[in-house]
């Protein structure tokens, strides 16, 4: 799929197909999904859990869990394909280097043995010719930048509280300037108030630095705040794609809107009623015929039942795949 | 339930330890009819076989090709005689030999042997002599004179009551210069090897051999001699499943009934273990508080206490002083194990104990108005079910091995064979052997390393099912 | 009506000593939904178990209905447990899971003796699970909770809870593990039970936007204490304490129009510990005063539904 709307193109996903293989068949957890990011943009991607973020940012990642198979599709970089190139390479090149990785539990990512300068320091010096002094500079500037106290270096992870030790990790993240950062659920089980500060300092970073960012979340409505573009996926599907402004100010899939109703405003609390999706996502080894939203969704028509709608732009950068969209 | 046994199902460590522990209960169950033997290590059940006897199958290795099984046949005369008068047929069993006076009539028997030399030949046949006091019945194998039968008896001759039927046994194991020509015959310093060494001169490789009665008629009368068909019986090399040890006793019946008692001990302490354990270990996890750190320092006690050492002590102790002669050993044995084996048990159930009744439903459950007795029952001792398990996997080979290293030091049971005192005999005889008794060491160590892993998977595997907290809940 | 009066719940763990509770009252007036808010190891969880008598305070009382609930014993303590029920935030780990949906529900029918019969019983719990929105019952009835999804799982937790007719709920957090698209789908059952039944609810949570759509009454919790409380109007609207401010503030709006607003939480890092005498929130606070760190601010009422603990006011 050609996307007309980029204009700076950093990562282009091309009809990406991820399985994963089960004794019963394959789940399908990314099933023909499209999408780019430009350079110093921010892409936020949302869903259901189990709608296939992690699977996506896996596969771009190339850590899926043993039992996943790219069926098809590809991922470029740069104009690279880096789902074919080389591990080795992969992971010399572009790990850290080009594109770093915030997974949710960031307890994952610090290891709790070491001290938190020592495998910062094994991250820069794994790439860069560096002097061990000179990347201990470079460790107390970034953990400054992120607002962390530079003697927390000496520190081993458990003992910085939650929001330090997510700081951490996007100060490691940052290290070796990549121009793309994928952040999975890096703020869910933060406390509200951590939340906004470790979007703030994303936000701040990222526009300063003008690094691209892939951040994938459940909750829609922390991508109003800090993406450009947004894509919803349901059920490994992408079902809405466009920029921030007209996915929020004119949602067009059911989808989409009915998530928008679900999040607690306080600017509404008296006009609105929060709104529950009715029924469950389905299961991804078995998805129903035509859309998969079908199901759930209430305008849903013979044909939604039948053929799967196409995803298609409606206009300007505004994609999405529903046959009542299409339809008008 | 269904998906526990899927589950189940599905792991091969299960299939394998279910297939294990199956096969042993079988055997253990069925000892009595698979084998005659229940106890072989008493005198009358010991000889089935020659000593250190191969098992039957494995004379299909070359090394064994030509050991003999144990022969029991009933021989038949040669043929020639049909024709001739003087030798008849009685009945089916019985041959009416006629002599004239003067005369000798021998009897031949023909022997096909088709193997090495067996461990022992014995002939037995009954004998009815005429009426008078001149004749003798000499009995050859080959060229050997191994008998002689007269009513006046002069040594190496063998007493015979004239006019009766007189049951004549002859046994390479029983001949001495008294009661054998042959050894009569022989040096002095030779004679007592002759018990020995007759076998393998009398059928000392395959072929046929002659058996020959001579019936000697010394009177003036023709005499009529009656002779049932003489037995032939010998003992084999190469015995039933698994050859004999050293007695010529039936290892196959030894490592059945060694089955039978391991298993039932296993279980048996395994259950007083686990029972020990988790009654010591629900208490004082559950209760807390001053019954816990009694019942927790009373754990460690025992836990403190070196296990097998003092084992061995106690029980030489009561071996020794004869203490308790009205116990089996068999049961002290058993208790001494049980009573020095649950601390772990109840340690463990204890910490499983202390963090199940931390958990959020155990205080849901409170919360719904559960009195403890309630909770205890329905929450908490169900969920403890894997562990039970995991333990029982590993009491068992516990118990197994301890009672086993008893037995192989010769400090447990020796009146019956367990798999530990098989081992321990057989190791101890190794140097008697050419070589090692490989059917008798193999069958109780692989027995022994058997069990105790399929009672290990088959814990583990319970473990894993049972206890969806430990290793499935998130 | 439940009260809970200055409780103090103190944990030991090695050589610190955490004031969860530290002189908290609240008080679920009839047909009331208190929200209390606050961030991780406020507190809000023990209050709830405190108030169910789930946990011993060293100081203070709960009065259910008048009654000191520390003191029931036999029968009344049994009727306290059957109509005071709690639902956590984790419903797999709230839920025996080896236990069948159905017996999970009848647990409670069963303990109380609320149905004569079989049938009865049974004819209890499948109410139960149409009233939470699992149908088809029979189907839900016997499965085994870990084929439930998270949002299916809490419902059948919540069942639990409503087939014993309970006057009073505390529920701790019952959506934050649940997807934003499920949520509303819970707190509605909340709303329909204190509107036909008319049950107190006490709902707990870290996340003050939820509590505007439900809540009547907030408490705002900090490490231990109740910093404000009102009613959910005055408290939303004209948020008084810092720390209720930043919580607000910190709430993400879906809508990229008013982004600035996220990115203008006024709160300190922590930069020097808490001198175990002033104001707690003093080390976090952007307008901490010299009388902060001096001594702690009681609760003053600035209205007659709306206090707050703060020296600014
Ligand atoms: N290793 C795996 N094997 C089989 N199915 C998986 C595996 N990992 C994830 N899935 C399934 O793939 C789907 C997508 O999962 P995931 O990408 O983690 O979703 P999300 O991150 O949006 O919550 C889900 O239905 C999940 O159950
Ligand atoms: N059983 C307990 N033992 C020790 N400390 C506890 C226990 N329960 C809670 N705490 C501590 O009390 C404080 C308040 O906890 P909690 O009530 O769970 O807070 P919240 O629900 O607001 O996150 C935390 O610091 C927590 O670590
Ligand atoms: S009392 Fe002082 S420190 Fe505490 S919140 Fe109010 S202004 Fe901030
Ligand atoms: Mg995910
Ligand atoms: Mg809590």
């Amino acid at each position: 799929m050609i996307f007309e709307e980029s204009t700076d193109n950093l990562l282009q996903v091309n009809s990406l197909k991820t399985y994963y293989k089960t004794k019963t068949g394959f789940v399908k957890a990314v099933d023909d999904v499209s999408l780019f990011v430009d350079r110093a943009k921010v892409l936020g991607v949302a869903g259901e859990s189990g709608c296939g973020k992690s699977t996506l940012v896996t596969t771009i990642f190339r850590v899926t869990p043993r039992n996943a198979q790219v069926m098809s599709g590809e991922v470029k970089y740069k104009g690279q394909d880096i789902l074919n190139m080389d591990l080795k390479v992969f992971r010399r090149d572009i790990v850290w280097k080009e594109i770093a990785y915030i997974p949710q539990a960031s307890m994952d990512v610090l290891d709790p043995v070491y001290k938190i300068k020592d495998q910062m320091l094994e991250t820069i010096l794994e790439h860069e010719d560096l002097s061990k002094a000179d990347a201990l500079e470079r460790i107390y500037k970034a953990l400054e930048n992120v607002g962390v106290p530079a003697e927390k270096a000496d520190m081993f992870p458990h003992e910085l509280s939650g929001g330090q030790r997510q700081r951490v990790v996007i100060a490691m993240a940052l290290l070796l300037s990549p121009s793309m950062i994928v952040s999975d659920e890096a703020t869910t089980a933060l406390d509200v108030i951590t939340q906004a500060k470790i979007l703030e300092l994303m936000k701040s970073l990222q526009e300063n630095r003008k690094f691209s960012m892939m951040f994938v979340t459940h909750d829609l409505s922390l991508l109003a705040n800090i993406s450009d573009s947004i894509a919803i996926m349901y059920a490994g599907k992408l079902v809405e794609f466009g920029d921030v402004e007209k996915v929020f100010g004119n949602p067009l899939h059911p989808y989409t809107q009915l998530l928008l109703k679900a999040i607690p405003d306080l600017r509404y609390r008296k006009q609105r009623r929060l709104v529950a999706i009715p029924g469950f996502p389905p299961d991804l080894e078995n998805p129903p015929k035509g859309c998969r939203f079908a199901p759930r969704c209430p305008l849903a028509m013979p044909i939604c039942r039948e053929v799967e709608p196409e995803f298609s732009r409606v206009e300007g950068f505004h994609y999405v795949a529903c046959h009542a969209v299409n339809k008008k | 339930m269904n998906k526990l046994l899927r589950d189940l199902m599905s792991r091969k460590t299960f299939i394998f330890s279910v297939v294990v522990i199956g096969f042993f209960a079988v055997l253990a169950v069925a000892a009595p009819f698979l084998t005659p033997y229940n106890n072989p290590y008493r005198v009358g059940q010991q000889f089935v076989a020659a000593p250190y006897a191969v098992p039957a199958w494995a004379t299909v290795f070359p090394q064994y090709k030509n050991l003999p099984p144990d022969v029991r046949i009933t021989l038949t005369p040669s043929l020639a005689y049909e024709s001739s008068g003087e030798v008849s047929q009685l009945n089916s069993s019985t041959l009416k030999v006629t002599v004239p006076p003067g005369d000798t009539v021998n009897v031949t028997f023909p022997l096909r042997w088709n193997w090495s030399s067996p461990y022992d030949v014995r002939l037995s046949f009954t004998l009815v002599t005429p009426n008078t006091q001149y004749f003798q019945v000499n009995l050859f194998v080959r060229d050997f004179y191994l008998m002689s039968l007269s009513p006046l008896p002069i040594p190496p001759e063998v007493t015979v009551v004239p006019g009766k039927p007189n049951p004549v046994i002859f046994s390479t194991e029983l001949v001495n210069p008294g009661n054998s020509p042959y050894v009569a015959s022989l040096p002095v310093q030779d004679q007592s090897l002759a018990s020995l060494e007759l076998p393998k001169m009398l059928l000392p490789k395959p072929g046929t051999y002659n058996v020959t009665l001579s019936f000697v008629n010394t009177g003036k009368t023709t005499e009529m001699f009656l002779v049932t068909l003489p037995g032939y019986s010998s003992l084999g090399y190469a015995y039933g499943r698994l050859g004999t040890d050293d007695n010529g006793a039936s290892v196959f019946s030894e490592f059945v009934y060694g089955a039978r008692f391991d298993l039932y001990l296993s279980l048996v302490a395994s259950a007083i273990i686990i029972g020990i354990g988790l009654i010591i270990g629900l208490l004082a996890g559950y209760v807390g508080g001053f019954t816990d750190l009694t019942l927790n320092a009373f754990t460690d006690f025992f836990l403190l206490i070196p296990g097998l050492p003092l084992l061995i002590v106690l029980i030489s102790i009561f071996d020794i002083t004869g203490t308790i002669v009205n116990v089996n050993k068999a049961v002290l044995i058993l208790l001494i194990i049980s009573l020095l084996s649950w601390p772990g048990t109840a340690k463990i159930i204890r910490g499983q104990t202390l963090t199940l009744r931390n958990r959020t439903f155990v205080e849901a459950a409170r919360a719904l108005g559960e009195s403890r007795m309630r909770i205890l029952f329905k929450h908490i001792v169900p969920n403890l079910m894997g562990i039970l398990f995991a333990q029982l996997a590993y009491d068992v080979p516990g118990v197994i091995l301890a009672e086993s290293g008893l037995d192989f030091l010769g400090l447990g049971i020796t009146e019956f064979p367990t798999w530990g005192n098989m081992l321990g005999y057989a190791t101890n005889n190794v140097s008697f052997v050419n070589g090692f008794a490989w059917w008798w060491v193999l069958p109780p160590g692989l027995g022994i390393v058997f069990i105790s892993v399929a009672f290990y998977y088959f814990g583990t595997a319970m473990l894993d099912v049972l206890s969806p907290y430990k290793l499935r809940g998130e | 009506m439940i009260e809970g009066k200055d409780l103090r719940v103190y944990f030991k763990t090695r050589d610190v000593e955490v004031r969860a509770l530290d002189g908290v009252s609240v008080a679920v007036k009839e047909k009331e939904i208190v929200g209390v808010v606050g961030e991780s190891g406020s507190g809000k969880t023990t209050l709830g178990r405190t108030l169910l008598n789930l946990q011993r305070p060293v100081g203070g009382e709960v009065l259910w209905n008048g009654k000191n609930v520390f003191k029931l014993r036999g029968r009344e303590e049994r009727e306290f447990r059957r109509r005071n029920q709690i639902i956590y935030q984790n419903p797999y780990e709230a839920i025996d899971i080896r236990l069948k949906v159905y017996d999970v529900i009848a647990e409670g029918i069963r303990v109380h003796r609320l149905a004569s019969n079989k049938e009865e019983e049974k004819e209890m719990v499948m109410n139960a699970l149409r009233d939470v929105g699992l149908n088809p019952e029979e189907e839900y009835a016997y499965s085994l909770p870990n084929q439930l999804s998270g949002g299916q799982l809490q419902r059948v937790a919540i069942a639990r809870a409503l087939v014993l007719n309970p006057t009073f709920i505390v529920a701790d957090e019952p959506v934050s593990m649940l997807d934003m698209s499920v949520r509303a789908g819970i707190l509605e059952i909340f709303q329909r039970q204190r509107e036909e039944k008319g049950t107190e609810i006490l709902m707990i949570t870290h996340d003050i936007s939820t509590l505007g759509y439900i809540a009547d009454r907030i408490y705002v919790m900090y490490q231990g204490k109740v910093i404000e409380h009102g009613s959910a109007d005055a408290l939303l609207e004209k948020p008084l304490h810092p720390y209720t401010q930043a919580l607000i503030t910190a709430v993400p709006i879906p809508d990229p129009s008013e982004r600035a607003k996220l990115f203008s939480v006024k709160i300190k890092e922590k930069e020097e510990e808490y001198n175990g005498k002033g104001c707690k929130y003093y080390p976090r606070c952007p307008f901490a005063m010299q009388s902060c760190r001096e001594k702690e601010p009681e609760l003053k009422g600035v209205s007659s539904d709306h206090y707050v603990a703060c020296y600014l006011y």
